[in-house]
């Protein structure tokens, strides 16, 4: 079922991908053409927000410019020491403005799912629609001190529900707010992005939002930096903050190493190594995080 | 209400921008590191040379030039660059605005250029970085170049 969705989206950005601006070529039309340099849309993040592999960025998804539509789509892996983790999901970057995501995140408990009383196999599903509005600013054309900024929010609902209330979460469903700002320094061919999120999620929401400890919203912290080694290789890190709101078991700040290849403006591939620490009592997930990403 | 709250924090932003400038004017020695790295105003020339060639031969955005004066737009660019990297010449020609006026250049054609010239570096065999430092002075002259903005 996995690798069945997984090879749908990989299809979908295919002909989205090739088609698309091929077609748009064939009509002189600019609508689709991908006018922004490479790299500069980042890839998409496990949220399908335009990021990183965990961390939110400031730019539109995709290769539009200001002029211009992007979209890609999206399949993610992730082997992790006891779970196993897939998403797929597609976005839309409109005039280098606004960026609309949806995504599809299956946690695989696996063999683990029998030792928490799940069951062997249970999978939480996860549907998330992202919004995102650039607000200011341009990761290529502000040399100066201005970042890129945007601001976004991303409504999330995952299922079993019932048992998400049975962990101690007051929520199968909540929204994150966020603010991103990233800033390529050019001559020194540095990314920093830093994003400032309002949430009440438990593990990005997978078990639910809210807790028997925290129910409020609470400010997290997003960080990356990259450095970009050519055109079309970049090379960085991540860490995110987390809230332990949770009684029957706590939640470790999730980081990454990874470096991810623009193969050309339709196909971006990354890799990485995901630390996020323990999960539902379950210590050390770390692992290994593929991404493919096609689109225009 | 929106403009508004935007103008409040690009405001905050220039205003810390300025007082960090007024640090860096202490540092005053002109950095010739990068004019060194690219060969000096030889290999300046080459990168405008080779750079054109390109553009001219791009389908994206080589109509736009039908009409230039290529060896003259060559030399311009040649001083813009040493001037630019703190070399030892000065750019005499039209500002960036007045020069683009009524071209209507769009944030794609800018780019296709920027992609022209990062290939024209790479023909010839100039660093990723090198390039960067070049790349990094031009890039910001898209909001003069692009009438129509460029990012804002
Ligand atoms: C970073 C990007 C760019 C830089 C640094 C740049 C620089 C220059 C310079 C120095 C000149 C000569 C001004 C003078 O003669 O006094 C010039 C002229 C010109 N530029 Fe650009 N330019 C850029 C982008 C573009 C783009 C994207 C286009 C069009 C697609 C364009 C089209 C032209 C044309 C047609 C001329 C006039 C040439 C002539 O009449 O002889 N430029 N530019």
């Amino acid at each position: 079922m996995k690798q069945y969705m997984l090879s749908c989206a990989i299809t979908l950005g295919a002909v989205l991908g090739l088609a698309v601006p091929a077609l748009a070529q064939g009509s002189s039309s600019t609508m689709f053409e991908s006018g922004r340099l490479l790299a500069t849309g980042g890839v998409t993040n496990i949220e399908g927000t335009g990021g990183g592999g965990i961390s939110t960025w400031a730019p539109i998804t995709g290769y539009g410019t200001k002029d211009a539509i992007g979209g890609n789509v999206h399949g993610t892996y992730a082997r992790l020491a006891n779970f196993s983790v897939v998403t797929t999901g597609a976005g839309i970057g409109l005039f280098d403005r606004v960026e609309l995501t949806y995504n599809r995140l299956m946690f695989d408990t696996g063999p683990t799912g029998g030792k928490l009383g799940l069951g062997r196999g249970f999978t939480f599903n996860q549907d998330v629609v992202g919004a995102k509005i650039r607000l200011f600013g341009n990761l290529v054309y502000d040399q100066g001190y201005l970042p890129e900024v945007s601001a976004g929010l991303q409504y999330k609902t995952t299922d079993h529900a019932n048992i998400l209330k049975a962990v101690g979460a007051k929520n199968h469903e909540g929204v994150d707010y966020y603010v991103a700002a990233s800033k390529l320094f050019l001559d020194s061919s540095i990314l920093v992005n830093a994003t400032l999120r309002l949430t009440k999620a438990n593990q990005i929401g997978i078990l639910g939002f809210g807790g028997d400890k925290h129910n409020d919203y609470q400010p997290q912290f997003e960080g990356s930096l990259a450095y970009l080694f050519s055109k079309d290789f970049v090379v960085g890190g991540e860490y995110r903050t987390k809230a332990s709101n949770l009684g029957f078991t706590k939640e470790d700040d999730w980081k990454t190493l990874y470096g991810a290849y623009f193969i050309n403006k339709n196909v971006s591939l990354t890799l990485a190594y995901v630390s996020l620490g323990t999960i539902a009592t379950i210590k050390n997930q770390q692992g290994v995080y593929l991404s493919a990403q096609v689109g225009f | 209400m929106f403009t508004h709250v935007m103008r409040v924090i690009r405001t905050a932003f220039l205003v810390a921008a300025t007082f960090a400038a007024a640090i860096h004017l202490h540092a005053a020695e002109p950095d010739r590191s990068a004019f060194d790295a690219f060969g000096g105003t030889d290999g300046l020339a080459r990168v405008a040379d080779r750079g054109i060639d390109r553009v001219l031969a791009d389908p994206r955005i080589k109509d736009s030039f039908a009409q230039a004066n290529i060896p003259h737009l060559k030399m311009e660019l040649a001083s813009q660059f040493c001037a630019l990297l703190n070399g030892p010449c000065a750019y005499t020609g039209k500002s960036m605005k007045e020069a683009h006026a009524g071209m209507n250049v769009r944030e794609a054609q800018f780019n296709a250029l920027a992609e022209d010239f990062q290939l024209a570096m790479d023909d010839l065999k100039i660093p990723f970085t090198t390039q960067n430092a070049l790349i990094s002075k031009l890039a910001p002259m898209a909001h003069a170049i692009n009438e129509n903005g460029a990012g804002e």
